[in-house]
């Protein structure tokens, strides 16, 4: 094969894009119309061009595209990827067009970005026409052969794309390696781990693939068991170190096994390979908040509601969490300019979540809430006050709006605004629901267990570490002395009043009853009066119970 | 700590800059495209300089980003013939302008790869055998022992030993890198070649005067 006939097949044969219709949009006018010339000369009958991101919805919503080539910059507002996650999110795209990312980027976190968002093709800027039909080419009749398997995808038949992924396989055709990915997620998708388990082994026999490795994680996960996950989690990313879905289902699997740190350090590592992405600097917000580091919490907060803008991401969840984020960052900085700044960060929040779902009244609770709690963490109780009122009148107009999410918003916002018997009144309801999902339970457990801030959190779970490596030598009077300090900071938090209580008692049995080691258990027992039986802790403190009433007839 | 997107980075500088300079040289090369054909040497001669400057841009942003550990690398299936054909075409008018003949012979192999870095190391060597061919080029592809064999031949002198020598010391590290554009070229490909792991082994490149046509040869292998 020479060059001459490769570039000739384009030109001499009667073009086979004559019926299609495609959209070229190009913040650029010169590079926009260079691009809708390389087009027309291949034949492609219709092309439109569109300078940015709305423009390709509105066309896309106008039209039905076989071909999208798409810049990932496209001035302000949307970038490429927002605009291809819009699209599928409104269903605006047939199953089978093509969406081509063009780009002159390099740098990693938009190459990653774009990548994650999964176009169908990535084309580098500049390209010549020549490659442009090349890779035209490539792409129709790949689209042609798996044609109807990207119709079974995206109708969601997974039955009907395992029978037609096999079929290609078995065939030993062109895409077999592409119908072998897709045939593990569907396994996976319809619980057939055995099989799904027995390729990706086959795979891996013949070669380190990161899709296999990912799949045996996600084998594992769906299993429940964590630790194998782990295990091939941490292997996929020792041998391929930009595979950027294992961080997080590595971090996923860390926090549910509390090791939330861990968690942490890996969505960092995970943020400087593809930060662009919002699910994941949300997911931060919410891990690094479990340990307290409100800097990195405020750092991901403000990031996930850049990413929002102008994206299907954004939603209200995010502002509401960035207003208490920012009261709780402004409430641990001395500097006055800095503290401002977040304030004014915070209160930004609630007006944009005002204005950008004002019809929904839901938002109006939830957002009269916020402020309420806003203003509290500001010690402003008569405006916390006003807010609080709003949002009950808000409630009473709409009470369908009262989720059970919204509900326990207003428990958070009624402690924080010193109503704390109402508050527990409220959850105490809500956790002897029987319609309440345990995992709303276990959040208002939580919550209950540490009414304070993240700050006050991570210098409770120190001491507690003093503590408990004082307890291990046997050092008891030392250990009561830290668990004491953490307390002063996370007062009603079970683990720490029960390591007391068994530390005190650990004291007695060594040097007999003691008059203010019973008054410090006393004193731990009542401040934890509100574990109840769907508390993770409930047993233990049961049986901490029997033991003082057996042993030093004390009744709590 | 996150880093921060709000600030360019001189990475971001960097990375937009060559960008822009591509984009620029890629430009001139289109408008020379369409110039009439009579100087050809000299039309030949300006093209192989900008394509040249478009290829070191390439790698001067490579290596910086593989020396800080933020090159992307994105693996993922691919047939080498669409990797090798895009190459060929990308430089037709070089080629042509050139009078040079590009023979390709590359079984149609599916390979777990980095397209876009492996088509940057094709396309390095098909314009360092522009350089030292006298007429011809061959690009071959094959399998053999678990690896992936891409040779780009030509038909010129060949290269001496003491080039030959060096090449094998600048991808052994043992020689420092003196930073002409050819060793650079070379020690690019060799790094992008390395990246490409699989069951504990490596990718590499090779330099020889094994070329079916009997000139020089460079090879890429990759597990």
């Amino acid at each position: 094969m020479d060059t001459n006939i490769l570039v000739g097949r384009a030109n001499s044969q009667p073009s086979p894009y004559a019926k299609l219709r495609a959209l070229v949009a190009d913040e650029f006018e010169n590079s926009r119309q260079s691009i809708r010339q390389m087009l027309i000369a291949l034949g492609v009958a219709n092309v439109d061009v569109t300078s940015n991101g709305k423009g390709v919805i509105d066309s896309c919503r106008a039209h039905k595209y076989d071909l999208i080539l798409c810049d990932f910059r496209l001035g302000n507002g949307k970038n490429g990827h927002q605009v291809l996650e819009e699209l599928r999110a409104l269903g605006l795209l047939k199953s089978n067009a093509m969406f081509v990312i063009v780009s002159a980027e390099t740098s990693r976190d938009v190459v990653m970005g774009i990548m994650e968002a999964g176009p169908d093709e990535y084309l580098s800027k500049p390209f010549t026409q020549g490659v442009l039909a090349r890779r035209l080419e490539r792409l129709f009749k790949q689209n042609k052969a798996l044609e109807k398997i990207k119709q079974a995808q995206a109708a969601g038949d997974n039955k009907m794309l395992i029978a037609l992924c096999r079929q290609h396989i078995e065939s030993e055709g062109r895409f077999s390696a592409w119908c072998k990915k897709a045939l593990v997620e569907a396994y996976i998708k319809t619980g057939q781990w055995q099989s799904a388990k027995h390729l990706c082994l086959q795979e891996l026999e013949a070669r380190d693939l990161d899709w296999a490795l990912l799949g045996l994680a996600q084998i594992s996960i769906a299993k429940n068991d964590l630790d194998d996950a782990i295990q091939h989690l941490e292997k996929t990313l020792q041998l391929f170190p930009q595979a950027i879905a294992a961080y997080d289902l590595l971090a996923e699997c860390l926090e549910k096994k509390n090791k939330t740190l861990d968690a942490q350090r890996v969505l960092e590592d995970a943020l400087k390979l593809s930060p662009r992405i919002h699910h994941r600097q949300r997911k931060m917000v919410d891990v690094s908040l479990l340990n307290g580091d409100t800097q990195t919490a405020l750092k991901a907060s403000q990031t996930t509601l850049r990413l929002a803008t102008n994206s299907i991401h954004e939603n209200p969840d995010d502002y509401v969490k960035h207003v208490d984020v920012a009261s709780e960052a402004a409430g641990d900085i001395g500097n006055s300019a800095d503290k401002k700044r977040l304030l004014n960060e915070a209160a930004a929040a609630l007006s944009q979540l005002g204005k950008r779902f004002n019809d929904d009244p839901s938002v109006k609770v939830r957002k009269a809430l916020a402020e309420s709690r806003f203003h509290a963490s500001q010690g402003n109780k008569i405006d916390s006050e006003k807010a609080l009122k709003a949002a009950r009148s808000a409630m009473q107009e709409s009470p369908e709006s009262l989720s059970m999410e919204t509900q326990i918003e207003l428990g958070k916002t009624l402690f924080v605004s010193g109503k704390e018997e109402e508050a527990e009144r409220l959850f105490s309801t809500l956790v002897g629901d029987q319609h309440v999902d345990p995992q709303l339970k276990q959040k208002i457990n939580d919550f209950m267990d540490e009414p304070v801030s993240p700050t006050a959190k991570a210098k409770a779970k120190e001491c507690n570490s003093v503590a408990l490596a004082a307890y291990a030598k046997k050092d008891f009077p030392a250990a009561i002395a830290a668990f004491k300090e953490a307390l002063e900071y996370s007062p009603r938090h079970p683990g720490l009043n029960l390591n007391l209580v068994q530390t005190c008692l650990k004291l007695m049995g060594k040097e007999g009853e003691q008059r203010y080691l019973i008054n410090e258990c006393l004193e731990a027992m009542r401040r934890v009066r509100h574990i109840n039986p769907s508390h993770r802790q409930y047993t233990r403190y049961e049986n901490l119970k029997d033991f003082l009433k057996t042993n030093y007839k004390i009744v709590i | 700590m996150q880093e921060n997107t709000n600030t360019p980075s001189f990475e971001h500088l960097l990375s937009a800059s060559v960008n822009d300079m591509k984009n620029s040289l890629s430009m001139v090369l289109q408008t020379l495209d369409g110039l009439p054909a009579e100087h050809q040497q000299t039309l030949g001669t300006v093209q192989y300089e900008a394509t040249r400057m478009q290829n070191t841009l390439t790698q001067l942003l490579g290596l910086y980003l593989i020396e800080r550990g933020t090159l992307p690398v994105q693996m993922s299936e691919h047939y080498l013939i669409d990797i090798v054909e895009e190459c060929v075409i990308a430089q037709r008018s070089l080629l042509e302008s050139k009078g040079i003949q590009v023979e390709l012979d590359v079984d149609d192999i599916s390979w777990y790869m980095d397209a876009q870095l492996i088509s940057s190391v094709v396309n390095i060597a098909l314009v360092n055998a522009v350089r030292y061919t006298k007429s011809q080029i061959s690009i071959s592809a094959g399998m053999s022992d678990g690896y992936l064999y891409l040779h780009v031949d030509d038909n010129g002198q060949g290269y001496p030993p003491i080039v030959l020598e060096k090449f094998q010391q600048l991808v052994s590290d043992q020689a420092a890198l003196d930073a002409s554009s050819q060793t650079l070229g070379w020690y690019y490909c060799e790094r992008v070649a390395a990246i490409h792991c699989n069951q504990g082994r490596k990718g590499s490149t090779r330099l020889s005067n094994e070329s079916q046509l009997g000139g020089g040869r460079l090879s890429i292998i990759l597990p």
